[in-house]
């Protein structure tokens, strides 16, 4: 399946988000979660997942803690905020309009 | 160095913009990425050095990964107007410290440049002047990565410093003009100083950050073998001025810095391995250890007792022995830290 790197773009904050929701994360963590539940579809550049969480921390959406781990190295947890919830649910109120208004572009049986 | 160790060093030399706080939790956070990652491609088969290459690989090209996370962590940001302040304050600072007193050219330890140093040795003595203000530099945050061009306005402050300062204090303008004169020609050789060491820290970096693998080996040995030529002037402007009380001052004035610029280097830039900074450090302590035996038994063989030696050169065999112990102490942490880290199990 093609893929459009744009529209990934546009969605992967939508996604992070989405996934701190259910569960505390790191970085690598995300980007294997994004791919499996996708079933290979979302396959986020490494290096840039990081920029993203970082300025996604900035605006006080995610907070970040690095945890001991036995017998491994620390890894930085990163955590929903509340501030971070309410961006989540205006992403997704945001996502779901524009999807709802393209199907009904395309499933429209006179263009 | 693993390709992991290389790939977060090129990374690092890109940060300088962000403060060392968060330039370092970044280096620690991609590190734990690109190991898991690394484990995962040796899971698949690959051999460690190619499964750490491709790791590497696979995060992305290190100046742009490095110019994003820049942008996304503005809260982290060093302020360049700041920076750029302090650096001033420090080199107008360190000038007017050296040109307070009354007889400022005549009777401080840079006496040397003008009676005692030949013609070649006066762009090494400047340089030695230049060492002076980099650890403060260092620390300031200025002097390292894309902000180098500091050093290349030194000669030109203290230039300021020796003629305009002395000037304006004693209202005497004859000052400037004497000053000038001894000084004037050779404002070009410290300028060319400055850009020689300048150049060298570029030429460091960029070796210890290129692709070849080839020229990552050889960004050890020039670093150290820089390294090296600033202690051995320094010894040899030290031989030259032998015959002079300055001598100690110059030991001093040479040492510490020499030492704390490593730490500071250390600090900021972590691109030499422990084991190259352990020997420099090593290097230090010797000097400083040699400093203290030649200072005494120089006034040993004049006949003078230990008490009296004591009495008139105690401040500067304070120097030397503080010299000394900091380089035992970096010679000791950074030797430390070459010996192997205990291995995790898996990831």
């Amino acid at each position: 399946m093609q893929r459009d790197t744009q529209l990934l773009k546009g969605t992967v904050r939508l996604l992070i988000l989405r996934l701190l929701d259910r569960e505390p994360m790191y970085g690598y963590q995300m980007i294997q979660h994004l791919k499996d539940r996708s079933e290979g579809y979302f396959q986020l550049g490494e290096g840039a997942l990081y920029p993203l969480l970082h300025e996604m921390e900035e605006h006080r959406f995610l907070r970040a803690q690095w945890r001991d781990q036995e017998g491994r190295p620390k890894r930085r947890y990163y955590h929903l905020t509340a501030k971070g919830k309410k961006e989540l649910a205006r992403r997704r109120e945001t996502w779901q309009g524009f999807t709802r208004a393209v199907d009904l572009v395309l499933e429209a049986s006179h263009v | 160095m693993s390709e992991i160790d290389i790939y977060l060093a090129q990374l690092r030399s890109h940060l300088t913009d962000l403060d060392d706080r968060r330039a370092d939790e970044i280096i620690a956070e991609a590190r734990t990425h690109l190991e898991s990652r690394a484990a995962q491609f040796e899971a698949t088969g690959m051999s460690h050095d190619q499964a750490t290459t491709e790791a590497a690989r696979t995060f992305g090209d290190p100046s742009q990964v490095a110019q994003d996370l820049v942008q996304g962590n503005t809260r982290h940001r060093r302020p360049v107007a700041l920076r750029t302040v302090v650096a001033l304050a420090i080199t107008l600072g360190a000038a007017f410290a050296l040109t307070s007193t009354p007889d400022c050219w005549e009777s401080p330890s840079l006496h040397f440049i003008a009676d005692h140093t030949g013609l070649a040795l006066r762009p090494a003595a400047f340089l030695l002047v230049l060492i002076q203000l980099l650890p403060a530099a260092y620390l300031a945050g200025v002097v390292g990565g894309r902000r180098l061009w500091w050093l290349a306005g030194a000669p030109a402050a203290f230039w300021i410093g020796f003629c305009w300062i002395p000037s304006l204090i004693h209202g005497n303008f004859q000052w400037y003009h004497r000053l000038s004169e001894q000084i004037l020609w050779t404002l070009a050789l410290p300028g060319l100083a400055g850009f020689v060491l300048t150049g060298t820290g570029w030429l460091g970096a960029r070796l210890a950050a290129s692709r070849l693998r080839l020229l990552r080996r050889a960004a050890q040995p020039v670093t150290a073998i820089c390294a090296a030529y600033v202690l051995s002037v320094g010894l040899v402007a030290l031989g030259r001025a032998l015959d002079s009380f300055e001598v100690l001052s110059l030991g001093g004035a040479v040492a510490v810095p020499v030492a704390l610029i490593f730490v500071a280097a250390a600090r900021h830039e972590r691109r030499l391995d422990p084991r190259t900074f352990a020997i420099l450090f090593a290097g230090v302590a010797a000097a400083g250890i040699l400093l203290v035996a030649v200072v005494a038994l120089f006034f040993l063989d004049m006949g003078i007792s230990l008490g009296v030696i004591g009495q008139y050169t105690g401040p500067w065999l304070a120097v030397a022995a503080v010299t000394s112990a900091l380089g035992l102490l970096g010679a000791l942490i950074y030797w430390r830290r070459t010996q192997p880290e205990p291995t995790h199990g898996g990831r």
